[in-house]
């Protein structure tokens, strides 16, 4: 079978919490070595339990998991899947008065890793300067690298991250970003949670969306893109409100985005017509015309659009 | 061990650089035994005013000199504040006048009374020595000198038995409601006695029992470190550990660190060593500066020892059932000083249980830090072992219960 090969396998994952909420119902994945997987969805959906579950922290109330081909279900495999990933958890946050070396010479001893390492991630995420200084006193983009620094000390197969960039500025969300392409150059396998369609379509190579504890599509942005988001879409700003008005009836099927309107074409054909359209009612308009991304993609298959507090809209 | 002596560093960095910690480890305990000491240790320090009459006068009308002698005595202990009254004046109205309900009456016949007595005791001691020597070494004494002895051991019971034996004549006049009356006539009886032993030279090795509140022979700073020094074992095992793990449970650092190889069982090592480490500071600052400042006579030897070390797992794992039995920060706050406080005073710790309430001294029996207390008095001031076992036993019992409980707790936490 493939379990050995993979990454990450769940099948038919069922995770019922004690109050009775369903989070997972009947999750089957699949991430390959050496991908980096973006697990898209909005609050509640369930991405953390499945995480969870995967760490080997809460245990699933039916189905399989499979990480690194180790059974998460067998307490004989906690440790081995225990040694060989890595995580960054939600809202996790590290010891305030432990300096940035001192926090990762901890986890380098508790995985008795080489103290060379510790050395070798403060240089990979632009950590140097500030290892002397207490991490409690770190803003919050250099605690987020510092974590995702830790998940890494001992040179994990696979690392898991939970909404790593949740909270922060668009700057230091980038900034994180910058940090885990280069841990993907590295090699690591990343599975990554997020309620930013922008990070995933930055980051990821295959991505799931999950909602209210199921899996309603997985595959890499442009498959997905091309499968449901419709083949173009047509961005138009600088129209007044008059002719934002006129343009949303001429072309029917409108939402507005920022302080513009955007319209999801059939094909490019339609897509011209379109332009033509607006053009014909506002000859200053700026126009573009893109292919579709993970939000219309979500869109379609749910209706919702994901606020940026990961709220569904 | 590498890995529970790196969360153990964790715990002690933790505890060097907060600053709470330097208040409730360092700062706290130290200002308490200041406080402590230079009340109840500092022997110039006057507290309890107390009035004074002086009936023995010689044929002159000045006090006598034996009468004199004795209120400088009581005056230098520094415990009292003495306040003459004229033996001619109404006693009543003197008090009142005051507003003072204590008085010392030293009756005629005091120096008189005194002068027998030290004779009455050196015949005591010549007669006890040579009826010692006729008993141990009887057999090779002559005969004639043995009946000799024998003869001087009658007569010299004679010229006792003229003599006026009892005890010398003073009176404490106290109010019965007075809280510190009982104190007051604790300290006159053990200068009284002490007076007696020097006037009558048979030992003057004997020092004033300058701070005899109660009825001890013990300075209450020799009490005061020991108590002190468990009461804070305490707080630093209860109060540091259920903070830092409510803290790391807010920060998702316990589950951060069970996806480590860190074991439950090494994390829990770590914590219970660090601890052990924090008390061992505690124990050289409280000891140096009972040591240095008040003289205390607190010994740290192999019982004193093995009490702290019993104390701080006793209170480490204390902390810990706290730190996991509830969920909030906050809660886990109130809760570690809701049994820290209260449980600091109604032992015995920082306050003279001898001076509480009976029901406040029949609390004290359950609470694990009296035991501990009482046994660290009785190792390290007395050399004792009675309460040392009882102590020692006690945190023995606790230990291992707490410690299980606390284990259960944050695995309940860590897998769901
Ligand atoms: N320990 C728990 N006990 C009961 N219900 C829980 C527990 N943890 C999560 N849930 C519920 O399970 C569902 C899924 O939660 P989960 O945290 O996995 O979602 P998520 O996708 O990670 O959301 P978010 O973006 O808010 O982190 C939610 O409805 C949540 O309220
Ligand atoms: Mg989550």
């Amino acid at each position: 079978m493939g379990i050995r090969n993979e990454a990450v396998v769940t099948e038919e994952l069922v995770k019922v919490y004690e109050g009775g909420v369903r989070a997972l119902d009947g999750v089957s994945l699949r991430v390959g070595r050496g991908e980096v997987f973006a697990l898209l969805g909005p609050n509640g959906a369930g991405k953390t339990t499945l995480v969870e579950i995967l760490l080997t922290l809460r245990r699933p109330t039916s189905g399989r998991a499979y990480v690194l081909g180790e059974d998460v279900s067998d307490p004989r495999s906690r440790s081995t899947v225990r040694s060989r990933v890595g995580a960054v958890l939600q809202e996790s946050d590290s010891f305030e008065l432990l300096t940035v070396r001192e926090t990762l010479e901890l986890y380098a001893s508790l995985y008795g890793a080489d103290r060379r390492r510790v050395d070798e991630l403060l240089e990979l995420f632009g950590l140097s300067g500030y290892a002397k200084r207490l991490y409690g006193k770190l803003s919050g983009g250099l605690k987020r690298r510092v974590l995702v620094a830790t998940a890494l000390i001992n040179s994990p197969e696979l690392v898991f991250l939970d909404e790593p960039t949740t909270g922060l500025d668009p700057a230091m969300r980038r900034e994180v970003w910058e940090v885990l392409r280069r841990m993907r150059e590295e090699g690591v396998t990343v599975f990554l949670t997020t309620h930013y369609m922008e990070e995933a379509e930055e980051l990821a190579d295959r991505v799931g969306f999950i909602v209210g504890g199921r899996l309603v599509a997985v595959g890499s942005p442009r498959e997905l893109a091309e499968r449901y988001g419709g083949s173009k879409v047509v961005r138009v700003s600088g129209l007044d409100r008059r002719a934002a008005e006129e343009v949303a009836r001429a072309l029917g099927d409108v939402r507005s985005e920022g302080d513009g309107l955007v319209y999801t074409a059939s094909d490019q054909r339609d897509a011209n017509r379109a332009v033509q359209t607006v053009l014909s009612i506002a000859p200053d308009a700026v126009i573009t015309v893109s292919n579709p991304g993970l939000e219309e993609v979500f869109l379609k298959l749910t209706g919702y659009r994901i606020t940026e507090e990961g709220e569904v809209a | 061990m590498r890995r529970p002596i790196a969360f153990a560093t964790v715990v002690v960095r933790d505890w060097v650089r907060s600053r709470s910690t330097v208040f409730w480890t360092l700062a706290f305990p130290l200002i308490l035994l200041l406080v402590f000491g230079s009340v109840f240790g500092d022997v110039r320090v006057t507290s309890v005013r107390v009035l004074v009459v002086n009936e023995d006068l010689d044929p002159s009308g000045r006090p006598t000199q034996l009468s004199e002698a004795f209120v400088s005595a009581l005056n230098s202990t520094g415990l009292l504040e003495l306040r003459p009254v004229e033996p001619s004046k109404d006693l009543g109205e003197a008090m009142r006048d005051l507003g003072v309900y204590r008085a010392l009456v030293i009756h005629r016949g005091f120096q008189e009374g005194l002068i027998e007595a030290s004779v009455a005791a050196r015949i005591d001691v010549i007669t006890s020595t040579l009826e010692y020597v006729l008993a141990n070494f009887g057999q090779s004494v002559p005969p004639e000198n043995r009946s000799m002895i024998e003869e001087g051991i009658s007569a010299l019971r004679q010229m006792r038995s003229n003599l006026r034996a009892g005890p010398v004549s003073i009176t404490f006049v106290r109010d019965d409601a007075d809280p510190s009356a009982g104190a007051v006539e604790g300290v006159i009886r053990s200068v009284a006695q002490a007076f007696n032993l020097r006037l009558i030279g048979a030992n003057d090795s004997v020092v004033l029992d300058s701070s005899g509140l109660g009825f001890r022979r013990t300075r209450w700073i020799d009490l005061y470190v020991p108590g002190v020094l468990m009461a804070f074992v305490m707080v630093n095992g209860v109060l540091g550990s259920s903070q830092m793990l409510a803290d790391m449970r807010r920060r998702r650092l316990l589950r951060r660190l069970t996806i480590t190889p860190l074991r439950r069982s090494e994390l829990l090592a770590g914590l219970m060593f660090a601890h052990l480490l924090m008390a061992l500071v505690l124990t050289v600052l409280t000891l140096s500066v009972g040591w240095g400042l008040f003289g205390s006579s607190f010994s740290l030897n192999a019982l004193s020892a093995a009490l702290i070390v019993a104390g701080s797992l006793l209170f480490t794992s204390l902390g810990l059932v706290v730190g996991t039995a509830f969920k909030e920060v906050e809660a886990v706050s109130a809760a570690a000083s809701a049994i820290t406080f209260p449980m600091m005073f109604l032992s015995g710790a920082v306050f003279p249980l001898e001076l509480a309430p009976p029901a406040m001294q029949a609390v004290a029996k359950f609470l694990p830090l009296y035991y501990l207390v009482e046994g660290l008095r009785a190792s390290g001031v007395y050399g004792s072992t009675v309460s040392f076992i009882e102590g020692l036993a006690v945190s023995l019992a606790a230990f291992p219960v707490l410690l299980l409980l606390g284990s259960v707790l944050l695995d309940r936490e860590l897998t769901t």
